[in-house]
């Protein structure tokens, strides 16, 4: 009898597959044509001169020594890595505190909870605009709150020892959805533990950093992953503010003072559609790909680490 | 075993679907193959069939179609319309259409296919990139056809700024350049009734007119610091500093000139503290060209800016007593008046343009006849012909008399026509910023951008 079950699976199976596998052709053939072509057509662009109305050229390395010797290529990557490094952490710190505030019981924690979410879906061109305007160094809000404390702002976007540090700021502004992540992470702790501990009379800070803390840790590492990833597609928000605060007659293709918020991705754009180098682009593309599979290998590492770890101390 | 059938039918259909989505771009790609080769022969071919269907059209009694895309939108964009309405009703061979497009990429896009218009309105700059990827005609060879003399309708600079070599690739119609700007009654109050004539006597006012609240933060600019475009090219250019070569080949970085500009602009800086000029400066580009604006709102006697300034001071700052004078020059170089950036917007035919005789009629009509005059006046923008130059309506627009003065000394600073520009502007850009920001002196950065600047093409 197992046996007939077994046969009847197997030829239902195969069956099932050729049928399956029709199905799937149509998003195959998509995938290929405008995935996998495209991708390995890039790879074959970065080994060679062209722009959108020359032939391609071969050029061999070339396109790669440019990029190794030239100073805004590291300049770009300096910056960017700064948002991954800097920006992270610092958001992943507000995100987790916002998180624990709002799991507390509190009247109103619904609304409080909307309220700290919602920055994440307004627009980011919009919600870009609106920054500009918070940190203009005379009139804006962020310089005013700081004068009421007896600090006189910078000029946040105009003085590149602080222009990376506004981005910072405006990135803690749109953690709702990371803060949501640990929100649920944070109600996944056992209740168990905390009346443990403190039945062995752990206060608050304990608590957090010898039972959340280490309990969230994947979720925190698998965000910090994410996070990381998407700096290093940090464009919408220095696009428009380069852009909106370029003059009339300048290039539009600069990056900030002393392009300080010139981020890799924004600079593969401008090589590619100001400077119309797209082999040249594209070897970026490359070694962007390379450097965030590096990255995220070994983060994926770490994550797994880290769970084996949370899971031993269990 | 239905199922199967109808599984089978349906994967069919889909792959077929897709399948025939990839053929037609295959199709199109076959089409645009020419074009993209850059073989003029094959480009030729194809526009010699075009244009016998086209005449084969106009044989049957229709107007040929010439598709004319601009860069201009809402009332600028009305006034284009004008024009093209202006030019249908001359003649009864062609019919313009005309077609807003703002976005440079489609342009190029759009230049490299089979879907280009026939003449397509861009500024200088455009028109020399894509010569030098041979995407226009050469209006050279098509005027020297139709026996059309350029050098006696345009300004030589008009021309220059869209040539390459001796081979003009753009019909320039309008001109753009900045000149300075001031507040009449800040220059009275601190006791001149004439602007500058040299960076010397600026500097002199500039330091009387600024003023500072208790806590040292400006509250009344007298250097022009902004635009900031302003400030990386006409107070470099009023020195007699320049970026690149007159042939425009060579980078010159290291121009004496240049230092001697930005050792002013230090001083200046220094004088009422960097952060608080940067603060001031960072304020005023947030709000430029709005009601806010640090002109409009008296708070900064000289502005280096364009003719548009006088069309925004009309809605934003009616009450603002300004003039305009030619930009000064300095005492060792005062010949150096008048001196700016000059670029132009032009007109382009396309290699692969569906009716480049009807593209060509329309390109002299819209530069050049009562109808440009009209444009012009209608968005505020300066003439490229040397009929207008003499223009009574032309030099009774608001302040125009001294742009056009300014046009004649033909003291217009032409972009080097390099391949690595867009790059080189923003290195630019970014040792200008460590200067004006304190944190290199213009020696430093002059000397490193050199040395930046050795790897660009």
């Amino acid at each position: 009898m197992k046996k007939k079950v077994g046969q009847n699976k197997k030829q239902y199976s195969r069956r099932d597959n050729i049928n399956g596998f029709l199905f799937a052709l149509p998003w195959i053939i998509g995938f290929a044509c405008f995935s996998i072509i495209p991708l390995l057509t890039s790879l074959y662009y970065s080994f060679t001169e062209f722009n959108p109305v020359k032939d391609p050229v071969w050029v061999g390395l070339d396109n790669f020594k440019y990029i190794f010797k030239d100073p805004l290529v590291f300049k770009s990557l300096k910056n960017t890595l700064f948002m991954a490094f800097v920006s992270t952490p610092v958001n992943l710190f507000i995100a987790l505190l916002l998180a624990t505030l709002l799991n507390r019981s509190f009247k109103g924690r619904g609304v409080a909870r909307t309220i700290f979410f919602m920055p994440s879906i307004i627009p980011m061109i919009a919600a870009t605009m609106v920054w500009i305007w918070m940190f203009d160094p005379t009139y804006g809000y962020i310089n005013r709150v700081l004068g009421m404390f007896g600090i006189h702002g910078p000029s946040w976007l105009m003085n590149p020892a602080y222009t990376k540090w506004a981005l910072v700021l405006m990135g803690t502004w749109c953690t709702g959805t990371t803060m949501l992540i640990c929100l649920a992470a944070l109600q996944d702790v056992p209740r168990s533990y905390y009346e443990a501990a403190e039945i062995d009379g752990a206060n608050t800070v304990q608590r957090f950093f010898s039972i959340t803390l280490p309990c969230v840790a994947p979720v925190l590492v698998y965000q910090a992953i994410l996070n990381i990833i998407n700096s290093f597609q940090y464009f919408t928000q220095v696009y428009v503010i380069i852009n909106a605060s370029s003059g009339a007659g300048s290039s539009n293709a600069g990056g900030g003072p002393a392009n300080s918020i010139l981020m890799y991705p924004l600079y593969l754009f401008n090589t590619a559609f100001s400077y119309m180098k797209m082999g040249r682009a594209s070897a970026m593309a490359w070694i962007l790909f390379v450097v965030v599979s590096i990255m995220t290998f070994v983060m994926i590492k770490v994550t797994r680490k880290v769970s084996e770890n949370g899971a031993g101390d269990e | 075993m239905k199922r199967k059938l109808v599984a089978g039918l349906l994967a069919v259909v889909l792959t077929l679907g897709t399948l025939t989505g990839c053929g037609s771009s295959e199709g199109t790609k076959g089409e645009t193959a020419p074009a993209a080769e850059g073989s003029a022969d094959a480009a030729e071919a194809e526009t010699a069939d075009t244009a016998e269907a086209e005449n084969a059209e106009s044989a049957s009694g229709e107007r040929e179609k010439v598709v004319f895309w601009y860069s201009h939108t809402n009332e600028e964009g009305k006034a284009f319309e004008e024009t093209i309405k202006a030019f249908n009703e001359s003649q009864d061979k062609y019919e313009v259409e005309g077609l807003s497009v703002m976005d440079k990429q489609k342009i190029i896009v759009a230049l490299a296919g089979s879907e280009a218009p026939d003449v397509v309105e861009v500024s200088n700059q455009d028109i020399i990139a894509y010569a030098n990827s041979g995407l226009v005609e050469s209006i050279s060879d098509m005027a020297e056809a139709d026996g059309y003399d350029l050098g006696s309708i345009y300004a030589a600079q008009a021309l220059n700024s869209n040539a390459v070599g001796d081979v003009v690739y753009g019909v320039p119609f309008a001109s753009q350049i900045i000149q300075m700007f001031y507040n009449k009654d800040i220059l009275e109050e601190i006791g001149y009734s004439e602007p500058p004539k040299t960076m010397e006597e600026l500097y002199e006012m500039a330091e009387k007119a600024t003023e500072v609240d208790a806590d040292g933060n400006i509250t009344r600019l007298g250097y022009p610091l902004f635009p900031l475009a302003s400030a990386r090219q006409e107070l470099i250019y009023a020195f007699g500093g320049r970026w690149w070569s007159e042939d425009g080949q060579t980078l010159t970085p290291d121009d004496p000139l240049i230092l001697d500009s930005l050792n002013m602009n230090m001083k200046f800086r220094e004088k009422y503290g960097v952060e608080k000029v940067q603060a001031f400066v960072a304020s005023a580009n947030t709000n430029r060209y709005t009601e806010n604006d640090m002109f409009f709102a008296g708070k900064q006697l000289f502005r280096f800016d364009g003719p548009w300034l006088a069309t925004m001071a009309a809605d934003w700052g009616p009450d603002v007593n300004y003039g305009v004078a030619l930009m000064p020059g300095t005492e060792a170089n005062p010949d150096l008046l008048g001196s700016s950036r000059y670029e132009t917007n032009s007109l382009g035919i396309p290699v692969v343009a569906n009716n480049k005789a009807g593209a060509w009629e329309f390109a002299k009509f819209f530069t050049n006849s009562e109808a440009t005059k009209e444009t012009l006046m209608a968005i505020g923008n300066l003439p490229t012909t040397l009929e207008l130059y003499e223009d009574p309506d032309i030099l009774g627009m608001p302040n125009f008399e001294v742009f056009v003065e300014a046009l004649k000394t033909e003291n217009g600073v032409q972009y080097p026509k390099i391949a690595d520009l867009a790059k080189y502007t923003s290195l630019i850009e970014e040792y200008l910023d460590y200067v004006y920001n304190g944190i290199k002196t213009p020696e430093e950065a002059m000397s490193e951008l050199a040395e930046q600047a050795k790897i660009l093409q």
